[in-house]
């Protein structure tokens, strides 16, 4: 029962708006599985996976899928309690999907307080059709971001930004 | 609820438990279950057990105890693949209880509109980036035609101007040519047009005249410049072809031409080359014995 001592548990919060790909980073982390078709999440879904994090140490991730907001001030807080980190998410096909996470994730830190976070363009499939520009990107970058682009259709990225997120939340 | 009769509030209880499938659970120190009961099954909850750690069993509960605040709300919370439930927390002096109410109906529903909803915003949001594109497109049209428009205006002013000059050269031609007529129909002097081949094709009667020729005899190729010249002035010709080949003229000389019927006549003559040729010469004559 070695293992069991050195597996802890972390509370993971997916923000962001409404089908920036959340729900499909999830399915492609957890499952390893990728659907076109869009389908909305109403409330919060939850998913767990454990990571390998180092120093024979695991960690269970629940994995809280919670449902796009149009508007920062509709994200319920409630759902963020007890988070111990966040994965934020925007659409590089999308500007204003960059802009309402970055309002998301402030609504976000009311709730939580400074805790890991990342920062997801998602999308990276579709790098022709990007409104995101790499400016925008590196700004986000030189405000402390660390920013991953990741393709939940391709896989591109996801691994990488589940991990870092981890990684975090061991340091921190 | 207090001023509720009771018939009202044991209805209310009833529809509850008939259309949301209550389960709860009073959560104890070091969050350890010390009581649950209601339709658990129906929220694809199993395997509670007395002192169990729930916020290691029950995946949504896990950072939420114990409570930071007296309750917590968290609804539609999906338990299962189509189950959702509404999860209330309040604390009491007993414990934390812990409330699930179904909320399948409810979410679905929400599920069914903010779809489509999402959809047509998605949708909206591709029109109007296309729209965007087409108006940067259409700038771009715009732009080219005004370029193409100016520029067929310039060219427009061009040609006028061009067609301006062209009928002010035209007119001066016209008045020259109409001046030259004059002066070749007047007869006052001997003119005749020739190549340095020999073939004379126009002449006007002054210069026919006085070497007894008709308009006939040029129009059937008699007058030639080998029959009314004599040979032996070659020399003097030769000069004159070398001061034309230099300078477009000749200076005006006295030399002999031979009439229709043998007899020579003196005549003073110059010629000139025609603007742009090397072979084609206007020439006039002058019968200087008309004025002895």
């Amino acid at each position: 029962m070695m293992a069991e001592r050195n597996i802890v548990q972390k509370k993971v919060c997916m923000l962001g708006t409404f089908a920036v790909g959340k729900t499909s980073l999830v399915q492609r982390f957890v499952q390893s599985i990728y659907s076109d078709k869009y389908h909305t999440t109403v409330g919060v879904k939850i998913d767990k996976k454990v990571l390998d994090v180092g120093n024979g140490w695991k960690m269970m991730m629940m994995l809280w899928d919670i449902e796009g907001a149009e508007q920062a001030h509709d994200l319920r807080k409630s759902y963020l309690r007890g988070a111990a980190g966040y994965l934020l998410v925007a659409d590089g096909t999308r500007r204003d999907s960059l802009y309402l996470a970055l309002e998301i994730q402030a609504r976000a830190e009311e709730a939580v307080g400074e805790v890991p976070r990342v920062f997801l363009i998602n999308k990276a499939d579709l790098a022709d059709e990007w409104e995101v520009e790499e400016r925008e990107v590196e700004a986000l970058a030189q405000k402390g971001w660390q920013v991953i682009k990741t393709s939940a259709k391709t896989g591109a990225g996801v691994e990488e930004a589940f991990t870092a997120l981890a990684r975090k939340m061991m340091e921190s | 609820m207090s001023d509720l009769p009771a018939p009202v509030r044991d209805f209310i209880l009833e529809l509850t438990e008939d259309m949301r499938s209550p389960a709860y659970m009073l959560v104890g120190e070091n969050n350890l279950l010390t009581a649950w009961g209601g339709d658990w099954g129906a929220h694809d909850v199993t395997g509670l057990d007395e002192r169990m750690d729930v916020s290691e069993h029950i995946t949504f509960l896990h950072g939420l105890l114990p409570l930071e605040t007296p309750n917590v709300f968290l609804p539609n919370v999906q338990t299962h693949e189509g189950l959702y439930a509404d999860v209330y927390l309040f604390e009491r002096k007993e414990g934390t209880w812990v409330l699930l109410l179904d909320a399948t109906a409810d979410a679905s529903a929400r599920q069914r509109m903010q779809q489509k909803s999402n959809v047509l915003r998605l949708q909206v949001a591709e029109i109007e980036r296309e729209e965007e594109a087409l108006y940067e497109e259409q700038g771009i049209l715009e732009a080219k035609v005004r370029e193409r428009t100016k520029d067929l205006a310039e060219t427009n002013m061009r040609l006028k101007k061009e067609l301006i000059e062209r009928q002010r050269i035209e007119k001066e031609l016209r008045e020259s040519e109409a001046r030259f007529r004059r002066l070749f129909e007047s007869n006052m002097i001997g003119i005749m047009f020739w190549d340095l081949k020999g073939a004379i094709t126009a002449a006007n009667d002054a210069f026919l005249d006085t070497l007894g020729y008709t308009q006939d005899d040029l129009r059937l190729g008699r007058v030639h410049w080998d029959q009314i010249t004599r040979p032996g002035k070659l020399n003097l010709d030769e000069k004159a072809f070398v001061e034309m080949r230099e300078t477009g003229a000749c200076t005006p000389f006295v030399r002999e031409f031979i009439r229709q019927d043998g007899k020579p006549v003196t005549l003073l003559f110059g010629a000139a080359l025609l603007e742009g040729s090397q072979t084609k010469v206007v020439c006039f004559t002058l019968d200087l014995n008309r004025y002895k």
